[in-house]
């Protein structure tokens, strides 16, 4: 027999958060199916508790457009206390039966669920393990995991409700130059996997608070070339530079405040370590270029002068990609007017670097990444590849373009469906191989998993790869990256190697991707389809 | 040209008639405006510019030409190079090319002002797809906009930044000519290439030799309506030189 008790759902959002990229409108239907698993069917109230300021994009509003009744905190600490008493207030104004779910991780819920149960309430607590205590669980009539409850909604098309899809960050992957760590950025989450000691690496950073911030609010990540520095950028505007050694936190770098007009934190889009580790620099958000030096930087020393200054101020276009030539000699950025400046490092980085050598011109649409040439024949030449297909091989001192390569005719992309107009394929990553040959990953509209960076460790020869499902998603689980690995020998890629050569073996991936699922089969480009309807 | 038919233009001179052109005087420098932009300085088609010069390549950029003045004057100057002005707004940039193509037609000696020309660009972003690295000889700001406020100075047209990029574009040698009427702008513009290590100011004796330097305060309209208010004007022109660290 069904059970038709009315349902009420309270819903903490800052303490039981929504995965990166995961679409808030399948909230709703989480609930509702893993009520009905429980074997409740009846009609559920919603309520979701937020905190005034901070900024969810629209998420609330998405939340909002299924049937949450959304209620504003003024801070953090205070939603819980909201809860509790919403609840109280309820458990007198309601007669059981009745079903009270509760996605917290409130460790104070304790009394109260007790007293629901007391009074006849059915009570069911939805939580995330890392920040609850065993003794909560044990209260309740049910409790489920957060993750769970969200890995199972069936998938929502946002479109149906007229909002837009949402784009998600696309996952990088780099590798210690020799293979002694892997770091993946998934989304905002940075996941650091150390080889040689064969386990997962947490950054820990100034005081607690920060280290969370370190590891889930990641922007961008880079290894220096020699593999002794590791800097990572958060969004909230922090850099940082670790050790890759040791993992000790060797220098910080504070948001910047530009100007009494503007005060915006100066959040890091891009990142280049020098090859000789004398300078890292970093371009923000505003288009400016700066430049941290290293000197005096040591594994255990922390030298307090290191200075910052602006090197290149960009005022009209934001500089999406950065990266400095194998010889230190100069800096080339990418920016969002399609074309790439190069210009000479100078020998005093922190007056600025004015002498501009080259600039590229010829992209059509933005750049996504670039690669170098550097052998004993072939010096000063550099790849870039981008959205408009091709990629375009350049000199750097005079910035000719010296040869162009459409990768649709090369990959044999077909269109499948002729009255749409043709979709880029677009050139997502790229890297050089050291027996001149180069190894390019793209992305092509339609296909289910793409991959989305790769990278090449120098010694051990094998080229890192990591991938994503596409959006919209085809399949039910929705993050679900892949990391995988292929080795390459003399000028030709072998194939991917299963999941238990890799170096780390499943313990690495485990890591990396995350919670794998069981039902998830070894090559989903294979799998049909299905369809994505609620 | 048949003036009956074209009521923008004049009927005595047969030039056109700038109350026709008028356009506000200030334009968003920041915003995509969509207008061919040339893929790189390869893809310029001078034939269309100048149809009756080849092989040479531009040697002077006004920016922010205007209504043409100082083209007009320093086409007579210097015959022999070919100049090209760049202006952001549009019924700006069709006033000065019928102006362009009116002289040619009515010029004197047959031939003259055909070494001027006229594209509407946003130069603060697309100098560098114009011009090679090092073909510019004469760069000219003539009062540009001010943009007092300080959260607006990086609009300014005169900064570090883009002067950079203007050391790109101007040979050894080339000279950059800016001149406005408003003190706090010159004081900057002066500052900015006085700091800039690849910027080095004239002397007076040069300054007082150049035939260009006059123009700057009394060829366009700008000026000569600075000169009817009597306001003063503060000019600075530096030479681009090799980078000195």
């Amino acid at each position: 027999m069904e059970n038709r008790d009315p349902i009420y759902v309270w819903w903490d959002i800052q303490s039981c958060r929504l995965p990166y990229g995961y679409e808030p409108l399948r909230v709703h239907v989480a609930v509702k199916s893993a009520m009905r698993n429980l074997g409740f069917f009846g009609p559920i109230d919603y309520v979701a508790v937020a905190v005034k300021g901070w900024s969810y994009g629209d998420t609330l509003y998405r939340i909002e457009t299924t049937g949450f009744r959304i209620k504003r905190e003024y801070a953090w600490q205070s939603c819980s206390m909201f809860i509790r008493n919403n609840i109280s207030e309820w458990m007198h104004s309601h007669e059981p039966p009745a079903v009270a779910v509760i996605i917290s991780c409130d460790k104070g819920l304790g009394s109260l669920v007790n007293r629901l149960r007391v009074e006849g309430f059915k009570t069911c607590i939805i939580y995330v393990p890392a920040f609850t205590s065993d003794r909560l669980i044990s209260v309740p009539n049910f409790s489920l995991l957060w993750s769970d409850v969200l890995a199972n909604a069936p998938l929502v098309d946002p479109r149906e409700y007229g909002l837009p899809l949402r784009e998600v960050r696309a996952e990088a992957i780099y590798v210690h130059p020799s293979q002694k760590s892997v770091a993946v950025t998934v989304g905002m989450d940075l996941r650091v996997f150390d080889l040689i000691e064969n386990r997962r690496v947490t950054l820990v950073g100034k005081s607690r608070r920060s280290c969370r911030k370190d590891s889930t609010n990641t922007r961008v990540i880079r290894y220096g070339a020699s593999g002794k520095f590791f800097v990572c950028a958060s969004n909230d505007g922090w850099v940082n530079i670790w050790s890759a050694e040791s993992w000790h936190r060797l220098h910080t770098i504070y948001p910047l405040i530009s100007s009494r007009w503007s005060p915006s934190k100066r959040v890091a889009l891009a990142i280049a370590i020098r090859s000789n580790d004398s300078h890292v620099c970093y371009a923000d958000t505003r288009g400016d270029v700066w430049v941290v030096e290293l000197d005096g930087i040591d594994e255990c020393k922390v030298s307090p002068s290191n200075k910052t200054a602006r090197l290149l101020f960009r005022s009209s276009s934001i500089v999406t990609k950065l990266d400095f030539s194998p010889d230190g000699r100069y800096i080339l950025s990418a920016d969002g007017d399609f074309k790439i400046r190069v210009n000479v490092f100078p020998k005093k980085p922190l007056e600025g670097a004015h002498e501009i050598q080259s600039i590229c011109l010829g992209h059509k649409a933005s750049i996504t990444c670039i690669a170098f040439v550097w052998n004993s024949e072939v010096t000063e030449r550099f790849l870039s590849g981008s959205d408009d297909s091709t990629v375009r091989l350049w000199d750097i001192s005079s910035g000719s373009l010296l040869h162009t390569c459409d990768i649709s005719t090369m990959a044999e992309y077909i269109e499948v469906n002729e009255s749409e107009p043709p979709a880029q394929v677009k050139v997502t990553d790229m890297c050089t191989i050291p027996n001149s040959s180069l190894a390019i990953v793209i992305h092509i509209p339609g296909d289910s998993f793409i991959p989305t960076s790769i990278s090449l460790s120098g010694s051990m020869k094998l080229l890192w790869m990591v991938s994503r499902p596409s959006n919209p998603p085809v399949s039910k689980h929705p993050g679900v990256t892949r990391v995988k690995a292929m080795p390459c020998i003399e000028a030709e890629l072998s194939s991917i190697l299963g999941d238990d050569q890799i170096p780390g073996g499943t313990k690495l991936l485990e890591q990396l991707q995350g919670k794998v699922p069981t039902e998830d089969c070894g090559e989903c480009s294979t799998r049909s389809h299905e369809s994505c309807n609620v | 040209m048949d003036s009956k038919t074209k009521p923008t233009f004049s009927r005595s001179t047969g030039l056109p008639r700038k109350k026709f052109f008028r356009a506000r005087a200030h334009s968003n420098p920041l915003s995509d405006s969509h207008f061919p932009i040339p893929i790189s300085p390869s893809h310029v088609d001078l034939s269309l510019h100048f149809p009756k010069v080849s092989s040479k390549k531009t040697e002077f950029a006004d920016i922010g030409c205007g209504f043409g003045g100082l083209l007009i004057s320093l086409a007579t100057l210097f015959p022999e190079t070919l100049m090209i002005g760049m202006e952001l707004r549009d019924k700006v940039t069709e006033y000065v090319k019928e102006l362009i193509l009116a002289l040619r037609k009515t010029s004197s000696g047959g031939g003259e002002y055909e070494n001027i020309s006229v594209v509407r660009t946003n130069s603060m972003k697309y100098v560098p797809n114009y011009f090679e690295k090092g073909q510019l000889s004469k760069m000219f700001f003539l009062f540009p906009d001010p943009h007092f406020k300080e959260k607006n100075h990086r609009r300014r047209v005169i900064s570090v930044d883009l002067l950079d990029e203007y050391a790109y574009v101007l040979g050894g040698g080339g000279v950059v000519y800016t001149i406005t009427d408003v003190e706090e702008l010159g004081e900057w513009m002066r500052s900015c290439l006085e700091r800039h290590p690849m910027f080095e100011a004239l002397t007076q004796e040069e300054l007082d030799s150049d035939p260009v330097v006059e123009l700057l305060c009394n060829a366009t309209e700008e000026g000569q309506k600075v000169a009817r208010n009597g306001g003063q004007t503060f000019k600075a022109v530096s030479r681009r030189i090799a980078y000195v660290s």
